[in-house]
């Protein structure tokens, strides 16, 4: 994890890739994604882990995505 | 007062091809694209068949990175079978072809800004939209969803657009240089090993040149459960091509949907992959992405232009929609079969493949070939009996 502001309660992952397959699968969407980062609105969040099964390159992580 | 017609989100295929449809019916059409350039940040294999893309444009030379007159189809056991299909299909340089559909676009009247992204959508009541841009709002009457497999413009709309991970193909792919290469056939790499779930991929570019991708499933869709795509390409291209250039690296997402959304909500239409059209079991997105795109512009254009009432054209939508779309149950059962495979079956797979092609029969029957299958490998194949008539 690179950054987590508490007052918007967002994490942000850095990632190259901005393919979006994160964001696809998050039935709350409660991801958003662009060059250099994606972010995770915490508060949205479900921790379902989803998005870590489905991520191409390892950018987010089971045991990260859940703690959030 | 409506400043537009209709509104296109998204300037890939779908979006340029409802725009023009919807256009060519006499709608005053605005099409916006996020990106600067229409043809930027393109995510794509690229390959199209030629049966599917000539339905709807007539190919242009400086569109074809490759022309495509068979593929080599590799099993997991190691044997491969070559097979030619002469004129089958193409590589494309993708951005080029959209480039290409844009003039189209314009040419029937389309006006498309880039740089721009629909941020907010608000229906108006008595009907249609007050769409915000980035640089401001407009009022129209229709909508075409066409901003990819997440499609922020659906859920603006609350439209529930999430796929589960077993609903969708992880895909990678590197654009690749000095890589040992037939310029006129397509390679397809099966196995558990190479890409689980899905399969691996060699599109050639021109000369020793080349998209090397793979797709695979999660997990839980059939896949290898924390297997990274990323990894397996790496494995693969070190296997495949291992002096080779990396041009370019993209990731992806493609929608193995079993069900596409209805694709008509009160005046917003879906078009690509914002609808699912991609086909489940090859992943392909051109042509699908054509085909949805060619009803939702209509309708758009039907609707408003009030050529027919909002229930009326949620009827005919409806129907003329689930006819192009039908297609995808044969895919989608065939997708369950494919998950099902071991490296065996597979290999077994491949050797059919062969034998069908040196009974004279083309590839491009896919019908026909699944027929094949169902009768030479019952036990995996046999459920699809029904959808082909076996």
């Amino acid at each position: 994890m690179q950054g987590d502001t508490q007052e918007r309660r967002r994490a942000e992952f850095a990632c190259e890739w901005t393919c979006g397959v994160c964001a696809a699968v998050c039935g709350p969407r409660a991801i958003d994604y662009a060059p250099g980062a994606v972010t995770v609105d915490r508060d949205a969040c479900k921790g379902c882990g989803d998005c870590a099964i489905v991520c191409p390159h390892g950018v987010l992580k089971e045991e990260e995505v859940a703690r959030l | 007062m409506r400043d537009f017609d209709v509104i296109v989100a998204g300037g890939g295929c779908a979006g340029l091809w409802a725009a023009t449809v919807a256009a060519g019916r006499g709608a005053r059409t605005l099409l916006v694209e996020k990106q600067n350039r229409i043809g930027e940040n393109i995510r794509c294999a690229e390959g199209v068949g030629v049966m599917g893309i000539s339905k709807f444009v007539e190919m242009k030379d400086e569109w074809v990175a490759s022309a495509v007159h068979g593929g080599r189809f590799c099993a997991p056991d190691g044997n491969s079978v070559n097979v030619d299909e002469p004129g089958c299909g193409f590589v494309l340089h993708k951005d080029l072809f959209l480039k290409g559909l844009a003039d189209k676009a314009a040419g029937a009247g389309v006006e498309i800004r880039t740089g721009s992204e629909v941020v907010g959508l608000e229906p108006v009541v008595g009907g249609g939209f007050e769409v915000a841009l980035t640089e401001g709002g407009l009022r129209c009457a229709s909508v075409v969803a066409a901003d990819g497999i997440r499609s922020a413009v659906a859920g603006m709309a609350g439209i529930d657009t999430h796929l589960s991970p077993e609903e969708i193909f992880i895909c990678v792919q590197n654009t690749v240089s000095s890589i040992d290469v037939r310029p006129d056939f397509v390679e397809f790499h099966f196995g558990s090993g190479i890409a689980p779930g899905g399969y691996a991929w060699v599109f050639p570019k021109g000369e020793a040149r080349a998209n090397v991708g793979l797709g695979i499933m999660s997990g839980r869709a059939g896949g290898a459960a924390g297997v990274r795509a990323g990894d397996c390409l790496k494995a693969f291209m070190e296997a495949r091509c291992p002096g080779a250039k990396i041009e370019r690296a993209i990731a992806g997402g493609v929608p193995a949907a079993k069900k596409a959304p209805r694709g008509c909500y009160n005046g917003l239409f879906l078009a690509g992959d914002a609808a699912r059209a991609a086909d489940p079991v090859s992943g392909a997105g051109i042509v699908p992405a054509l085909e949805s795109a060619a009803v939702s512009g209509e309708f758009a254009a039907i609707l408003a232009l009030g050529e027919m009432d909002a229930g009326e054209v949620e009827r005919r939508f409806s129907k003329k929609y689930g006819e192009v779309m039908k297609w995808r149950r044969l895919r989608y059962g065939l997708r369950k079969v494919f998950t099902r495979l071991s490296d065996s079956d597979f290999s077994r797979v491949v050797d059919l493949i062969g034998e069908y092609a040196a009974s004279g029969q083309s590839l491009q029957t896919p019908g026909s070939l699944v027929k094949f299958f169902v009768k030479s490998m019952p036990g995996n194949f046999g459920m699809l009996r029904h959808l082909v008539g076996v």
